[in-house]
């Protein structure tokens, strides 16, 4: 598998999705999937925006209308396709002289 | 692969004590670890030149002193982070490190294994502990580090720091390692980057191997800048080398290497066992079936299926009993006790025909629709209608629709009241508009009785196909509304939806039970209270009419209802309804008001023309017996039930009127009305009608809270609209060789006028399209 291109594939693909949503579906765990997000991230090539969800009481599916109070807005965190992460960009990463201790 | 790094060597220790350094990933236990090890021989400082404090202590491996560094935790040598992780870095990179002890999370081990890669790379002989086992134990998985050490040419010590388990194993292998020091095996990136590779190792200067090759690996990255203009030419030499025989750049295949790498070592340490990952296993099982791109749609038209079986068939088991035990109650016995006390005629019949009449197809539904709630309530906790949204997503997007608007759509088969609320939990505005201007389409449980009523009488052998043929004709309107309103009056980019997908579990009974009952409570007391005011308006306007002596009492025939839905008669006649059958625009009156109550006021209607005493059911009801009748159904039912499990919705059996007016709540004297007024094609028409057109009032409420009057006032015109243009075009298309001109006539006209609604649908959104550009330009100029 590689992993790094399947994950820019899903971005490409869906234009966003969160790190739980790219591990679920590529069976990765939530943390590499972060990680690799990241990476794409630092390239340049992805940005993480934050989405807005409401969490339900249930109480507004069932009508009631305007007198439900009982919800909640939370955010998950999703990673947006810009484009751009195949060739021509350069690495996001600062560029550290090479300078090696040689013991 | 290089070789230099298969050969294990002597260490040549550093000036002063052997160094060795805890790196990791932050919270993978390193500084438990590093207590652990070092106890009370601890020096606390600061980094030189930072604030970061800098732990070290000294450590005793078989009679020999060695000083331990607990690093900041540091996620990847190439970047990131703050100053405390450029610390770790520089120390690992360039400090005095004789060893390196890499502690990784087991529970979360793929993630941490990309820093190991990154580590085995620097050629420093290395100890990998695997800390937290009892964790990842915890979930199902067990740890194999033999395989994993021989697979990285290092020892690897399983740990649970916190615990202290483990130490003596580490201690061994930290004195073992020291003698003898291996280097492990790093990842291999493939001919094209190792060709690179070993290219630049070439190149560059400085005597040890594995360096060299760690130099050329941050170079190709793109981490590290060469060091002369000689270097720089070799090295784009070399990229574009790679680029030629690659669609990536070599950073990108390195990075995507290591990462699968980590992947394939992590899955070689780690087993799922046990109940936990039983549970996995499964979790893996059902989202390969329910995400699936082939499987996901038709496994969740089947889970809908399954809810309509359980719902309604289920809910028929009580639905008679309900029915006949609150008409027991509510109209035969408060018609009894008011009869007795004395109180006018008219009053009776409003206080228990009206009134009572209505709650009595009000609490007729309690089962059905409850059950609906039970289910939904049930799939929503068990984590299926996540995925269920996920799996739709791809349909819904060609629609311009994002996946999440399937959840309202199936709440709509409940009540499109909790649909349009439902539809906040969509954040783009457009998106939200579309979704909510969908609901009033979706087949509504009132909408059922309806049908079925009409199935029964119209459509005895194929009523099941007629009415989920409405289902789906309600649905496909629904996704070709938002389609044609996404194409033409709101354009714009879908916003793609983002769901966290919740793991599955097993629903608790409490949460399902309170959650539907909440649901059913609002549904009850809403739809209620609509009908008891309707149901005494409904008894009265068939009362009072025009006279030539002004408003008096008169002949339903005669009355304010008849002389106004006679009125409307001509426009429904192109769609199959004659002035004879002007009840049957009454019923589409009340119906927008209330869908529960279209078959109610067809039932009134019919009653006050055929019945000449309508207190006869009051004089002497026999209560017990009709309660006693009303619970012997129950087991009747559910005999039936089970029967006719493959046919949700019962029109199978329903071979006798008897039973088509227990299905519908209609009295068999609506039936023979129904029957006499209607062909089979103008019901076909009067139910297509009913689907599409105005849902109820409180969904047109519902739809100015959420979307505004503009868009409810043009929701009700459009679908009025729809409906009448569908059922005139059926209509007038079943009886084409009776009428061939007329009928073109209208077809040519329906269709003419959606034309122009496209068109001026379009033109619309071109106007707001203009409208919002300057807008936007002056966004971007800010």
């Amino acid at each position: 598998m590689k992993p790094l291109f399947a994950v820019r594939e899903i971005l490409q693909k869906q234009g966003m999705a969160s790190a739980s949503q790219i591990a679920a579906e590529l069976k990765l765990s939530v943390g590499l999937a972060e990680d690799m997000l990241a990476y794409w991230q630092r390239r340049g090539a992805a940005e993480q925006v934050a989405v807005g969800t409401r969490k339900s009481c249930g109480g507004c599916r069932s009508g009631g209308g305007d007198r439900c109070g009982n919800t909640s807005a939370s955010f998950v965190h999703a990673y947006r396709w810009c484009g751009g992460g195949e060739k021509a960009v350069t690495t996001a990463q600062p560029a550290v002289p090479l300078t090696w201790h040689q013991p | 692969m290089s070789t230099c790094h298969e050969e294990n060597q002597k260490i040549q220790f550093t000036a002063g004590l052997p160094v060795i350094a805890l790196a990791g990933n932050p919270n993978c236990g390193k500084t438990t670890l590093f207590n652990l090890l070092t106890g009370a021989h601890q020096h606390i400082g600061n980094w030189p030149g930072v604030t970061v404090e800098r732990r070290s202590g000294n450590l005793s491996l078989a009679g020999r002193k060695v000083s331990v560094v607990d690093l900041p935790g540091v996620y990847s040598l190439l970047g990131g982070g703050g100053e405390d992780q450029t610390v770790a870095r520089d120390f690992l990179l360039d400090g005095q490190v004789d060893l390196i002890v890499n502690i990784v999370d087991a529970s979360n081990l793929a993630r941490h294994l990309a820093l190991t890669a990154e580590l085995l790379e620097i050629g420093r002989p290395m100890v990998l502990v695997m800390n937290m086992v009892d964790e990842a134990e915890a979930q199902g998985l067990e740890v194999h580090t033999t395989e994993l050490s021989a697979a990285l040419g290092l020892p690897v010590v399983p740990m649970i720091a916190r615990k202290g388990r483990g130490r003596s194993e580490l201690l061994g292998s930290l004195t073992q390692t020291l003698k003898q020091a291996p280097h492990g095996t790093p990842p291999a990136y493939g001919l094209l980057i190792e060709r690179a590779l070993n290219v630049l190792t070439i190149l560059l200067p400085g005597g040890n191997p594995a360096r060299r090759r760690f130099e050329a690996l941050r170079l190709l990255e793109g981490s590290a800048e060469p060091a002369d203009p000689g270097m720089q030419y070799a090295l784009q030499q070399i990229i574009a080398e790679v680029e030629d025989g690659s669609t990536e750049i070599p950073a990108d295949l390195i990075m995507d290497r290591r990462f699968g790498w980590a992947q394939e070592m992590a899955a070689m340490a780690l087993r799922r066992n046990g109940n936990a990952g039983m549970r996995q296993r499964v979790t893996d099982l059902l989202d390969r079936v329910v995400l699936n791109d082939w499987l996901g749609v038709p496994v969740f038209l089947l889970m809908l299926y399954l809810v309509f079986v359980v719902s309604f068939s289920g809910g028929n088991v009580f639905l008679d009993f309900f029915d006949q035990a609150s008409a027991a109650i509510l109209i035969h016995g408060v018609g009894h006790v008011l009869l007795e006390t004395g109180l006018p005629t008219w009053l009776i019949s409003v206080a228990a025909g009206g009134v009572g009449g209505g709650l009595n197809l009000v609490i007729s539904f309690i089962p059905p629709i409850g059950l609906t709630f039970l289910f939904l309530a049930f799939l929503d906790d068990s984590g299926y209608m996540a995925r269920a949204a996920y799996a739709m997503d791809r349909l819904m997007r060609r629609l311009g629709l994002p996946g999440s608007a399937l959840v309202p759509m199936v709440i709509g088969f409940g009540c499109n009241v909790p649909a349009i609320m439902g539809s906040r939990i969509i954040e783009d505005p457009r998106g939200r508009i579309l979704t909510v201007l969908m609901q009033p389409f979706m087949s509504c449980s009132a909408r059922l009785t309806i049908y079925m009523a009409f199935a029964v009488v119209f459509f005895r052998n194929n009523g099941g196909q007629v009415v989920f043929a409405l289902y789906v004709l309600g649905i496909i309107v629904a996704l070709l509304t938002a389609w044609l309103l996404g194409k033409t009056a709101m354009r714009g980019e879908v916003l793609p939806f983002v769901m966290e997908l919740p793991p599955y579990r097993l629903p608790s009974f409490r949460s399902v039970f309170l959650q539907s009952w909440q649901r059913l409570k609002v549904f009850i007391f809403r739809v209620g209270r609509v009908i008891a005011v309707i149901g005494v308006v409904l008894f009265i306007l068939p009362g009072i009419g025009w006279t030539d002596h002004g408003l008096r009492s008169t002949n339903i025939n005669h009355s304010l209802l008849a002389q106004g839905s006679r009125a409307l008669v001509p426009i429904f006649e192109p769609m199959g309804i004659h002035q004879d059958n002007w009840p049957a625009i009454s019923g589409l009156v009340a119906g927008a008001a209330a869908k529960e109550i279209v078959i109610g006021t067809l039932n009134g209607i019919y009653q006050r023309q055929n019945a000449a005493d309508l207190l006869a059911d009051y004089r002497d009801p026999d209560i017990a017996g009709q309660l006693w009748d009303a619970l012997n159904t129950i087991p009747a039912n559910a005999v039936t039930f089970i029967t006719t499990l493959d046919d949700p919705l019962g029109l199978s059996a329903m071979e006798s009127t008897f039973s088509a007016e227990q299905a519908s709540g209609a009295e068999s004297a609506t039936l023979q009305a129904i029957a006499a007024g209607f062909t089979t094609l103008s019901a076909f028409t009067y139910l297509v009608f009913v689907l599409l057109y105005v849902p109820c009032a409180s969904t047109m409420g519902a739809l100015r809270r959420e979307v505004g009057w503009r868009w409810m006032i043009f929701s009700l015109l459009y679908g009025t609209g729809l409906a009448w243009g569908a059922s005139t075009v059926i209509y007038q298309t079943g009886t084409f060789a009776e009428h061939p001109g007329s009928s073109t006539a209208w077809i040519a006209g329906v269709l003419a006028a959606f034309a122009l609604l496209v068109i001026g649908l379009r033109l619309y959104g071109q106007r707001s399209d203009m409208l919002s550009k300057p807008f936007l330009n002056r966004r971007a100029s800010v």
